[in-house]
């Protein structure tokens, strides 16, 4: 699998949004930076599992979250997809 | 000439015979302002007094050298009615062996009238003072206006140290504290930094959500038949509880309906509103703003009361048996109306009661404004984190997606939906909040008791575990 071609980000460090990096990577490996972690850690790594198995990729993905709703990750992170899947930076 | 003055703390502290294991106590009116706390605090730990109660009405991020002081062994046991989160996160953390007695601003005066919580040593830090110990915090350059909290320490502490800086000539005229009460005054350069004491102006929210909650609760009071001549009000100093003030102004002043007072900590809103005939007095307890300590300084309308007049159950009878409407804050709320002002939604210290669960319980009608959820995290909860004001005192819940009525009050669920207003139960609301949130997973189970939470009529209300930093 695989199928980035570099790395990218999305999104910022405003409260209630999160920024999201994604790294080519053979293997999938989520890593989460935030302060709700008991409270929606597995939901964020589900969400991220859930989008990258969608669009059939393999990545290193980190999240620095300043309390994004889920749809603002998903959206976020999909954006990050994109942009590891274009030409240049 | 007849003098209390020393020249240092250092002698103050020496001659009120301060030892190891005793109680002082210190009042919170310079808020992140104040230097009297560390000052005294430094000196006691050069001294080599240890194991000490520290009994302060609240504790903001500005005493963070106190922990230090905890770790040395110099002070074993803390009370206080609100902790900021900065010096939270490390008591949450198991920085002390006791856990923190937590009580409300009227709990603290109620158990040091009754012996409960004696002090041996008070210090109080006042803007102005006389030599023989006559004070106030309406004048000087660090003037804060209302020493009110202040006023049970002076009255029943077995030693007064009053710290100021500015020393007026004998007699002061106007004092907040009498000299009957007063052992020694130390005059030193400061006493706080004015920045931090009052803010320059207390900013009006511009938040949309919050502007919604407000200009509903002040339709919940409207409604709710107590907003006639006569009517007296407590809310907040920030976001959507002085937005409600806002709104209720213009229809006060539409309705031409003449308040008797508004009480509790004030604002230069509450002066606008004061000056406007919507309230005939302010009983203040605590200024927090420029136009509110220059107000109680000149209108003899805008009147300072001791925290036991304020808020004490156990007085013969308190301001709080009078109000009317108050409307409160929460960082939780569940589902049987419990509300936490303690704790964040992770369980560690970030407030405390201060006055909130007093005037809920002393008020005919406490309304909590709330939004939906913050960040991520769902506001309405099926059980908060830790109960700071029961359920039983609550009366409605005000979102920006609408309000709930606890079922206890169905007179005025029937005067609201009278009115035309939409009433959802808040278990609906809960759910409106998680279809947007996602459901919260629970949070692991908390360590050892690391603060015990007492309500106003001295019952432990609930506990607060300890939680170990992250990472």
């Amino acid at each position: 699998m695989g199928g980035l071609l570099h790395f990218a980000t999305a999104g910022t460090d405003e409260s209630g949004d999160v920024v999201v990096t994604v790294t080519p990577a053979d293997n999938t490996q989520i890593v989460l930076h935030t302060a709700l972690r008991a409270q929606f850690g597995e939901a964020m790594k589900q969400t991220v599992g859930e989008v990258l198995n969608a669009h059939h990729l393999t990545a290193l993905v980190e999240l620095y979250d300043r309390g994004a709703l889920d749809w603002i990750i998903r959206a976020r992170l999909e954006t990050a997809l994109a942009r590891a899947q274009e030409g240049g930076i | 000439m007849n003098t209390k003055l020393v020249k240092t703390i250092r002698e103050a502290i020496t001659l009120a015979g301060l030892k190891d294991g005793m109680t002082i106590s210190f009042h919170h009116h310079l808020r992140n302002g104040d230097y009297v706390l560390n000052l005294v605090m430094d000196e006691i730990a050069a001294m080599g007094i240890r194991d000490l109660t520290v009994n302060a009405s609240a504790l903001f991020d500005a005493h963070a050298p106190l922990l230090d002081h905890i770790r040395n062994r110099v002070v074993r046991k803390v009370q206080t009615n609100y902790i900021s989160a900065g010096i939270g996160r490390h008591i949450s953390a198991g920085l002390m062996d006791e856990p923190v007695e937590y009580r409300t601003h009227g709990g603290r005066p109620r158990d040091i009238a009754l012996g409960i919580t004696p002090i041996d040593v008070a210090f109080i830090a006042a803007p102005c003072s006389d030599r023989m110990g006559n004070c106030t915090g309406k004048y000087g350059r660090s003037a804060c206006g209302s020493l009110g909290y202040a006023f049970p320490d002076a009255m029943y502490a077995k030693k007064v140290i009053v710290i100021t800086d500015e020393l007026a000539e004998y007699p002061l005229t106007g004092w907040s504290i009498p000299e009957i009460y007063v052992d020694y005054v130390v005059q030193i350069d400061a006493i706080g930094d004015p920045a931090g004491i009052v803010s320059g102006t207390t900013r009006m929210t511009r938040n949309p959500v919050a502007l919604v909650m407000a200009h509903t609760a002040a339709r919940v009071i409207q409604n709710s038949g107590l907003l006639h001549d006569g009517f007296s009000f407590q809310t907040g100093a920030g976001g959507a509880t002085l937005a409600t003030a806002m709104y209720l102004k213009q229809i006060m002043l539409r309705d031409q309906i003449h308040g008797s007072y508004a009480q509790g900590g004030i604002t230069g809103y509450l002066v606008d509103m004061l000056n406007e005939g919507c309230f005939r007095a302010l009983l203040d307890v605590q200024c927090f703003d420029l136009k509110a300590a220059a107000s109680i300084r000149d209108n003899p309308n805008h009147c300072e009361v001791g925290a036991a007049q304020y808020a004490s159950a156990g007085a013969k009878s308190s301001i709080m048996d009078s109000l009317d409407v108050a409307v409160l804050g929460a960082t939780e709320i569940d589902t049987d109306f419990n509300v936490n002002v303690h704790t964040d939604s992770s369980g560690r210290i970030m407030g405390g009661s201060g006055g909130h669960s007093d005037a809920a319980a002393g008020s005919k009608l406490s309304i909590i404004t709330a939004p939906l959820f913050r960040g991520r995290l769902p506001i309405v909860r099926d059980h908060v984190n830790c109960i700071s004001t029961p359920g039983k005192d609550i009366d409605v819940l005000v979102t920006q997606a609408g309000i709930a009525v606890n079922p206890r009050r169905e007179d005025l669920r029937e005067r609201l939906t009278q009115a035309g207003m939409q009433v959802l139960e808040i278990t609906r609301l809960r759910a409106l909040a998680e279809q947007i949130t996602g459901t919260p997973a629970p949070l692991p189970p908390a360590g050892r008791v690391i603060a015990k939470v007492i309500g106003r009529d001295g019952t432990l209300l609930d506990t607060i575990g300890e939680r170990k930093e992250e990472e």
